[in-house]
Parts: structure tokens; C-alpha cells; sequence
């Protein structure tokens, strides 16, 4: 019997074994009613708040449905034991499926996937399955229309019951982001060209007014040397030999007697001076003239190396570089600023010689500049450091010029910015994204304005380039 | 008295090369009188077939500011200068132009050639920031010719409008 039965029974005086009272057995059904009454009111307020959380869960499962939709962002579980995929109806929409259409497998999605990405997509999902480990991938999946999309997909394991791992995560679609980004890469390979460019045409300028001045003097002592020529007492001294041969057979007659021949002598021992100049001219002009072409051609040479396009990776001596950088930064004696140069222990590297030439070149230029602009300083210097540290290079430029304030420490590096009176700003700027090209990067230290400045530019070594990147540079 | 020299010339440039270019150039050699006597009668060669070329004194800056301080000195001692040379480039302190405004300021008939490798400045942006179209330009390379040319010129330029005091 029902325990509430039993204790009816109880509350109204009634027993299991015998019939009751007439009085009793009212007052019994009486109860019995009330609460069958009770009961039917409890199932109708039951039914009613589960029609309202029915609904309202509909309400909420629409609204989650239409969040995912905005997103573009869908949920799924995978379950590699029951080889099953389920997933939120946006998940249909991310691949371009119709909502009626059945599940892809894995192995159809496996083929849906960017062959590039295959792999790897595959790889995380084993060791996820076997390893409990989460992952974030970007991968290119082909829609209906046999374009791909990009996918942004996070996958989570979780244990079930049984303790096995399955898979459960989410997937968004990023396909306009990566549009964006693709713009913003190309639209920074152009900056970076016409950065470079702008840099060229300052490294032509500078080239231009050296090999102006030496040419100057190159051209000045070619005139010097055909003037000595026309004007070469030898010439006088062939005259005199013709005039004597004639009195070959009475010379010291001639040279003692003759008006002319006596006025030989006197000629020869007052002009042994003036040979002798002409002489030590010539000789001046012919050497200064062999400096100078040497200095051209050693400018010119630098340049060929900057003026080449195509990025090559080679095997690179630093200290080639740094000298070829100095060679084309101007003038440092005259200026009274002495260069330290502590790179000779380094080991060569796998890099690009022209993109490494153009960031010493910035450097040394800018130090060289921030000696100018500083009157105080009376030993100028500009110091080159490189050492090794876990596998990476450290190359340190370092001057004692006019610093850096705190705040500009990395704005110097933000295209369009400069400190100097005619900068432009993009010297470091390009320095910066060349380090970053080759893998490395390069940042400056400055404990203050008029108390010096670093520039750290980091290598790694043992580690070339990727070579992608360079590859798609040598496209534009 | 007269002078040991005819004209003072100024050569104002950074490069030690370019300075002694000038030198070079403007630097007549020497005759030896015992030996063009000596020419005349051996070779027959007449003693007036050169020109003989106005003596020039010399003077060296390679800074904007050393220049100027020459020219001041000269003008105190009353023994000015001709004709300057200047270069547009020299680093680190005034370029040409600075260079050339400040000298005008003390010395206004000093004539004035400037020196350019490249050409930072115009010329129409130059006489446009000196107010002043009386300048010339002296491309580099130069050549001997040109340089004597200009500075025998503006010599005589210089003298027409600045006749000798007695």
C-alpha cells in the first residue's frame, strides 16, 4: 500500500483490517478528494512551466543558432570511436552545405581540405586523440563552389564515460580577415620597395657628390700632368741635341766657342732644376691619380652590391659588410670621429649580403649623423660590436652622440617619424622590417638624450632565412 | 708700395683635395728670367707670347665659419677679398648658402662662386634664398679652364667696381 494511503488511513481513524465508521469513511473520502484535486492541480502547473522552459530553451537554442550565424562560427563534436561528427547548423553554412544535407565524414572533410593543409590538420587531430592535447589551427577548406574558405578551427579533447577522448571545438570563418591581411602584406611590400628606394636614391646622392669631388681632383691632375708636358723643358733638351749634332766632330769647339753652343751649358745647369720639378710633379699627379681611380672603383663597387635587386642568400663575412657600410657612409676622419670595430671572432652566416649592407649603412649613417649634431662630445666615437649568445648574433652599433629620449626608444622605428632636422623617417623603419626578413630584429638603447645611443641588431645563426618570404619579395 | 699680389682669392670648401685643386690651378708657375733670357737667345722664342696673369694670394677654409673670420680679418685690414669660392656641401657646420649669407653681410662686393657636386639647391632656389643674382655656379668636376676663367672675370669685375685708393 502507498505510504500516503497509510497515513490517510491513519489521520482519520481507519485501519487496514476493519470497515469503518460511516462518519469515518466521509471524512476519508473527503481527504482522498482534496488531494486527487491537489494532484491534478500540481500536474497542470507541471505541464505549464514545462511548456514555458520548452519554449524558452527553443528561444534560447534560436538565439544561440543565430549568434553562431553572426559569427560565422560553428560548434562541433567528433567521436573517432563511432567515427561521428556532429555539429551546429553553422557549421553546414561555414562549408557551403545545405542544412538538410547529412554530415560529411571525416574522411570526406579530410579531402575537402587545402592539400597544404592536410596534413598537419590530420596530424594534430591523431595526437589530440591520443594525447589529450588541445590545438588552434588556420586551415583552407573548399566550399560547395569549389572555392576555399579559411577557417579559423579550435579543437578541445574531453573524456567520456568510458574515458576515452573525443573531440569537441569550434570553427570560424576568417576568410575576410586573411583577405585583409594579404592586403596589409602587399601593401607593406610596396612600402618596403619604395622605402628602399628612398634609401637608394639618398645612398646615390651621397655617392654622387664623393665621386664628383674625386673626379674633380682626378680631372684637375690629368690637366696638370699635359700642362707639365707642354710646357717639359725636355722638349728644350731634344732642341739642344738637334743643334749639336751638326758639330758632332768639333762639339767641344761648338759648346766652347760658338755664340749659341757657348750659351748650352749655362742652358742645361739652369734648367736641371726645373726638369727636376717637372719630374717630381708628374710623379705626384700619376700616383694621386691612382689613389683617386682606386677610391672610385671601390666606391663603385660597394654600390653594385646595394644596386643588385634580387635577394640571395650567401654566405655573408661581417666584417666585409660593416667595412663596405662604413666606405659608403662618408667622410669619419675629417669629422675627427674614430670607428671601433670588435667583429673579427665571428663565424660567417647564411644571409643576405645586400639587406645586411643596408642596415649597417642606416646605422652607421645615423651615428654618424648624431656625432655631427653634437658639439659637446670631444672624443667621438662610434663602436661595433658583435658577439655570439645562444646561437644568436648580436651586432651592436654604438656612438656617443645626441641619444635618445626615453619615449622615442621605439617611435624611432615607426614609419614617418625622425628626430633628425631633415629626416624622413624611413631609415630605421625599413632597417627594422629588413632584421625582421632575415629572421632577426633590431632594437635601440639609449640611457638618454645626449648620453649615446645602441643600435642591437640579432641574428640567428645556424638558421637561414625563410626563404618564402624572400621569394615573394623577388615577385614584386 | 705696390702689393706682392694683385687679388686675394678665398677657397672655401671641406674637401682638402678640391682645396688644393684650386691651388693647383691658380698657382702660375714661376718664370725664370735667366731662363726665358736664355730661351730667347737659343731658340729665338719671344718673352711676350704668354700673357702674364694677375698674382693671386691665396687663403684656405674648410668650415663656413673659418671663411667668414677670414673675411672679417680681411676687411679690418683693409685688404679684402676678390673673389670666393664656395662649396654647397660642407658638413658639419653651414652649408654654402648659409655660408654665402653670412659673408654678404660683411662683405658686399665680394664676388662668389659656388661649388657644386650635385645640385641640392636650384639655381633659381638659390638666388631666391640669397635675394642676390649675381652668383655664379662652378660644376664639379671642374676643369682648369673654367676656374681660371671665372676668377680672372670676377677679378676684373671686382676691381671695375672697386677702383684702388690712393
Amino acid at each position: 500500500m502507498h505510504d500516503l494511503l497509510i497515513r490517510q488511513l491513519k489521520k482519520t481513524g481507519l485501519s487496514e483490517s476493519s470497515p469503518p465508521s460511516l462518519q469515518n469513511w466521509l471524512a476519508f473520502l473527503e481527504r482522498i478528494d482534496r488531494t486527487y484535486q491537489e494532484a491534478d492541480q500540481e500536474r497542470y502547473l507541471i505541464e505549464r512551466s514545462m511548456l514555458i522552459s520548452s519554449n524558452e530553451m527553443m528561444e534560447l537554442n534560436e538565439k544561440l543558432e543565430n549568434a553562431q550565424h553572426i559569427a560565422q562560427l560553428g560548434y562541433w563534436i567528433y567521436d573517432n570511436q563511432q567515427e561521428i561528427i556532429t555539429w551546429s547548423k553553422e557549421m553546414h553554412h561555414l562549408i557551403g552545405l545545405d542544412s538538410n544535407q547529412t554530415m560529411p565524414t571525416y574522411q570526406e572533410l579530410l579531402d575537402l581540405l587545402h592539400q597544404e593543409d592536410r596534413e598537419l590538420f590530420h596530424e594534430l587531430v591523431q595526437k589530440s586523440f591520443n594525447e589529450g592535447e588541445a590545438f588552434e589551427i588556420e586551415i583552407r577548406l573548399k566550399d560547395r563552389d569549389g572555392k576555399f574558405r579559411w577557417l579559423n578551427l579550435i579543437a578541445n579533447p574531453q573524456k567520456n564515460i568510458n574515458g576515452e577522448y573525443y573531440l569537441s571545438g569550434i570553427a570560424m570563418d576568417i576568410s575576410k580577415r586573411k583577405q585583409a591581411e594579404e592586403q596589409v602584406k602587399k601593401t607593406q611590400a610596396q612600402l618596403l620597395t619604395s622605402v628602399r628606394r628612398a634609401a637608394m636614391s639618398e645612398v646615390a646622392t651621397h655617392i654622387l657628390h664623393n665621386i664628383g669631388n674625386i673626379l674633380n681632383s682626378t680631372n684637375i691632375s690629368i690637366e696638370m700632368i699635359q700642362e707639365v708636358l707642354k710646357e717639359s723643358k725636355i722638349k728644350k733638351i731634344i732642341h739642344l741635341m738637334e743643334m749639336m749634332k751638326p758639330h758632332e766632330s768639333a762639339i767641344a769647339d761648338f759648346i766652347l766657342h760658338d755664340q749659341k753652343g757657348k750659351l748650352i751649358l749655362p742652358y742645361l745647369i739652369n734648367i736641371r732644376e726645373i726638369i727636376q720639378q717637372e719630374f717630381n710633379k708628374l710623379l705626384t699627379e700619376s700616383s694621386q691619380l691612382k689613389h683617386h681611380i682606386k677610391f672610385i672603383k671601390e666606391i663603385i663597387s660597394a654600390q653594385n652590391i646595394l644596386a643588385s635587386k634580387s635577394s640571395i642568400l650567401e654566405t655573408v663575412t661581417l666584417s666585409d659588410i660593416i667595412n663596405q657600410a662604413i666606405l659608403l657612409s662618408g667622410e669619419f676622419q675629417k669629422l675627427n670621429i674614430e670607428i671601433q670595430k670588435s667583429i673579427s671572432a665571428i663565424p660567417s652566416l647564411i644571409s643576405d649580403k645586400n639587406k645586411l649592407t643596408q642596415i649597417f649603412l642606416n646605422l652607421i649613417q645615423n651615428a654618424r649623423e648624431s656625432l655631427i649634431a653634437c658639439k659637446a662630445v670631444s672624443h667621438k666615437r662610434i663602436d661595433i660590436v658583435a658577439t655570439i649568445k645562444n646561437n644568436f648574433l648580436q651586432i651592436r652599433v654604438s656612438d656617443n652622440g645626441v641619444g635618445i629620449a626615453k619615449d622615442n626608444l621605439t617611435k624611432i622605428f615607426s614609419f614617418g617619424f625622425s628626430t633628425k632636422k631633415n629626416g624622413h623617417g624611413f631609415g630605421l623603419h625599413s632597417s627594422a622590417l629588413i632584421a625582421q626578413e632575415l629572421g632577426g630584429k633590431l632594437h635601440a638603447e639609449s640611457k638618454g638624450p645626449n648620453q649615446g645611443a645602441s643600435f642591437i641588431l640579432t641574428l640567428p645563426l645556424n638558421k637561414t632565412p625563410h626563404l618564402k618570404s624572400l621569394l615573394h619579395e623577388k615577385q614584386i | 708700395m705696390k702689393n706682392k699680389y694683385d687679388f686675394r682669392i678665398l677657397i672655401i670648401d671641406d674637401n682638402p683635395e678640391i682645396q688644393q685643386d684650386f691651388l693647383k690651378i691658380l698657382t702660375p708657375i714661376k718664370l725664370n728670367a735667366e731662363i726665358t733670357n736664355l730661351d730667347e737667345k737659343l731658340f729665338g722664342e719671344s718673352k711676350h707670347n704668354k700673357p702674364q696673369l694677375p698674382l693671386l694670394q691665396i687663403d684656405l677654409a674648410s668650415q663656413g665659419p673659418e671663411g667668414l673670420m677670414l673675411v672679417k680679418k680681411a676687411q679690418k685690414e683693409h685688404k679684402p677679398y676678390a673673389v670666393a669660392f664656395v662649396d654647397i656641401r660642407m658638413p658639419p657646420s653651414w652649408d654654402g648658402i648659409q655660408t654665402i649669407k653670412e659673408i654678404f653681410k660683411v662683405d658686399k662686393n665680394i664676388q662668389i662662386v659656388i661649388c657644386t657636386a650635385y645640385s641640392d639647391y636650384t639655381w633659381e632656389e638659390t638666388i631666391t634664398e640669397l635675394k642676390q643674382n649675381n652668383l655664379l655656379i662652378l660644376k664639379k668636376p671642374f676643369d682648369k679652364v673654367e676656374v681660371k676663367q671665372l676668377t680672372y672675370f670676377l677679378t676684373s669685375k671686382w676691381q671695375a667696381a672697386n677702383p684702388p685708393k690712393k
